[in-house]
């Protein structure tokens, strides 16, 4: 529990140092009795309404998306991570883990723009 | 391990140049349109009077920025990524609200100051001015690398130095202005008010936000925490100067007259009355580039917000295509501040709004730099000393009581008219 | 009953009075505003004299000025007004328009020294007026 709350809210940075997301929720598994393993990473605003006080889980679902995996939610296995330091390292490229699918898909536009 | 040569000694001597214009450039960026708005107020009412409440907002923002850039320098870490870890995703989507509105205010403020400035200079209408003065920030913000953008803006407003020459030669009863840094109560909600305008006025979160995002964006290790002191404590500090002298001028010129410096324009009268049309350029010129500053920041400090909040990558270092989410936010905060003064709302009352409901939010993003700066897990070697703990605690108290403070007395003295 | 009518007496009594005091408080301010803008104009007026100003920013700055005094003056002009402060409150308004005058006068002839000599020495005359009459309410 302590690495969950080392861990929770922290920023998600590929191997090549780009910024990804952050750590907004996290998944355990484990049997009954013995103690839960951090299984992975969930990262995406789609997962923030979870978060909030009950009486606002629903405006906030609205609001910030319903935490489907694999649309506004991304799972990133805890394999996955290389290191903690002030930030979270990963071992792979955003880009593979389907992180930053935001900036990948507003690159382009942005990319018209003189000297971008 | 010897003494080092002539080579080295250039080296240091051009580390000290670039500190140098380092402070220089914080001077000229310390005065924004709440500062102006605030203390020439402040000093039409109360003469000298709130001197001190400078003095108390001035080291504010010295304690919590000198944290800030440290905890950027060590930790790596900007102010709205440390609020969010360090109190979690519900009181991060409060302050990121909260962050976000008065940000916009403030930029709003400032893009319609621009605006006020040019139409003074350049007699054209107002709506022209919003537009070219909008396009123009844009543009530079957009072409110029991140420290040619504080360089420009922090040397350009340095021409606001004009009020501290311009306090003096007016030749003021230096006795009544050494009391006025003695703080004194006044028994009206008036002075309270401007007490906490005051303060407010100098200790703006937006401020913090862009220079420990911008600590970041120059890279800053633990080798530039002499260079953080530095900046801070000279920088804000002689900064804090410009904001003296604007309460001493409008005191000596405004005061006496029982003038009520509503508009901008006014707070130029008090360097043309000391200095005529010369003294009215460098106010004006001080003002345009001071303000645009402070809009630059404004705008950049949403960005940085929204994007160190949601974790994309961010920073004027990155190329806008290498950071879209971010470019694009700062943009579109441009535009919406355009909108909110295309509406005719006076850029003078949204300042004190922005101002007003910055110091309420402030405790929200001041606790979380505190706790990090004294924590050993992030900052080493390098957490608060004894000094800086117990000013930074005392520091929160101070700004717990003039956020509760602030909305009761805005609403009391129906902002500062009655 | 006695008691709730006595309450409702005491209650529209209050906000009888309330409302008054409003009203004059909001009167006195907008000719407080009045005396700042005329004593404003005078130290602008003082330095266009002396030709110690810009053209550009005492037509922007003036017309600012200007434009509040008429402000000021229509308020006052709307605004349901105690009796006892009719007469008043109808030289102040006298006063924003000839301060609006002096102003507008001046934006149109920057050049002529005479001219803002002279609406220096009115404007704080207009200036002082105001301020009694603002300090009378």
């Amino acid at each position: 529990m302590d690495l969950a709350y080392r861990v929770l809210d922290d920023q998600l940075v590929d191997v090549d140092g780009r910024r990804c997301g952050r750590a907004d929720d996290l998944e355990f598994d484990g049997e009954l009795g013995s103690p839960p393993r951090l299984y992975s990473i969930l990262s995406g605003n789609g997962i923030w309404w979870r978060r909030l006080p009950r009486p606002l889980r629903g405006i906030g679902e609205r609001i910030f998306g319903p935490g489907v995996v694999g649309d506004d939610v991304i799972r990133v296995p805890w394999e996955r991570v290389d290191h903690l330091d002030t930030v979270i390292h990963l071992k792979a490229k955003a880009r593979d883990l389907g992180l930053g699918q935001g900036d990948d898909r507003l690159a382009p536009t942005i990319a018209k723009l003189p000297r971008s | 391990m010897g003494r080092g040569g002539p080579q080295d000694r250039g080296l240091d001597l051009k580390k000290v140049f670039q500190i140098a214009l380092g402070i220089v450039a914080a001077v000229g960026g310390f005065v924004d349109i709440g500062e102006l708005v605030f203390n020439a107020q402040a000093g039409a009412l109360f003469h000298y009077k709130l001197l001190w409440a400078v003095i108390v907002g001035v080291i504010g923002i010295m304690v919590f920025a000198e944290m800030t850039g440290r905890v950027a320098a060590v930790a790596g870490r900007p102010v709205f990524d440390v609020l969010r870890m360090r109190m979690g995703i519900n009181v991060a989507i409060v302050g990121l609200i909260a962050s976000l509105a008065i940000n916009l205010l403030t930029l709003a403020a400032e893009v319609g100051g621009v605006a006020i400035v040019l139409q003074l200079l350049f007699d054209v209408k107002f709506g022209t001015m919003l537009l070219l003065g909008l396009m123009g920030l844009v543009l530079i913000v957009y072409f110029v690398p991140f420290e040619g953008i504080e360089r420009i803006f922090g040397y350009l407003g340095c021409a606001l130095l004009v009020y501290v020459a311009a306090a003096v030669h007016l030749k003021p009863d230096w006795h009544d202005v050494a009391q006025g840094f003695v703080p004194s109560w006044h028994g009206s909600a008036l002075y309270a008010y401007f007490a906490v305008g005051v303060i407010g006025a100098a200790l703006v979160p937006y401020e913090v936000y862009f220079y420990s995002s911008g600590g970041i964006e120059d890279g800053w290790t633990e080798k530039d925490l002499g260079l953080n002191r530095m900046n801070t404590i000279l920088g804000f500090g002689l900064g804090g100067i410009l904001s003296i002298a604007i309460i001493m001028v409008s005191a000596q010129v405004l005061g006496p007259a029982q003038i009520d410096p509503s508009y901008l324009g006014t707070t130029a009268l008090g360097a043309q009355h000391a200095y005529g049309e010369t003294g009215l350029l460098l106010a004006l010129l001080g003002m345009l580039f001071a303000v645009g500053g402070a809009a630059v920041e404004a705008a950049f400090s949403g960005a940085y917000t929204l994007a160190q909040f949601a974790g994309w990558e961010w920073g004027k270092y990155r190329s806008p295509s290498g950071a879209p989410r971010f470019t694009l936010s700062w943009l579109i905060f441009f535009a919406l501040a355009f909108v909110v003064v295309a509406t005719g709302v006076d850029p003078v009352i949204l300042t004190e709004y922005a101002v007003i409901f910055s110091v309420v939010a402030l405790p929200l993003t001041y606790l979380p730099v505190l706790l990090i700066a004294r924590d050993r897990t992030f900052m080493g070697n390098h957490t608060n000393g004894l000094f800086a703990d117990v000013l930074g605690w005392l520091y929160f108290v101070i700004i717990l009581i003039v956020a509760l403070a602030a909305v009761p007395l805005m609403l009391i003295t129906q902002q500062g008219s009655a | 009953m006695k008691r709730a009518a006595a309450l409702l007496v005491a209650l529209t009594a209050a906000l009888a009075t309330g409302c008054g005091n409003e009203t004059n408080h909001d009167v006195r301010q907008s000719i407080e505003q009045i005396a700042s803008i005329s004593a404003e104009a005078a130290i602008m007026a003082d330095d266009l004299e002396r030709g110690r100003t810009k053209t550009t920013y005492f037509r922007v700055h003036g017309e600012e000025l200007s434009s509040q005094a008429e402000h000021e003056a229509e308020k006052l002009s709307d605004a349901p007004i105690d009796p006892a402060l009719h007469d008043r409150v109808e030289k102040a308004i006298g006063l924003s328009a000839e301060i609006s005058g002096a102003i507008d006068d001046m934006r149109v002839s920057p050049n002529d020294a005479q001219q803002a000599r002279q609406a220096e020495q009115d404007l704080n005359k207009w200036a002082e007026e105001a301020r009694k009459i603002a300090g009378s309410i």
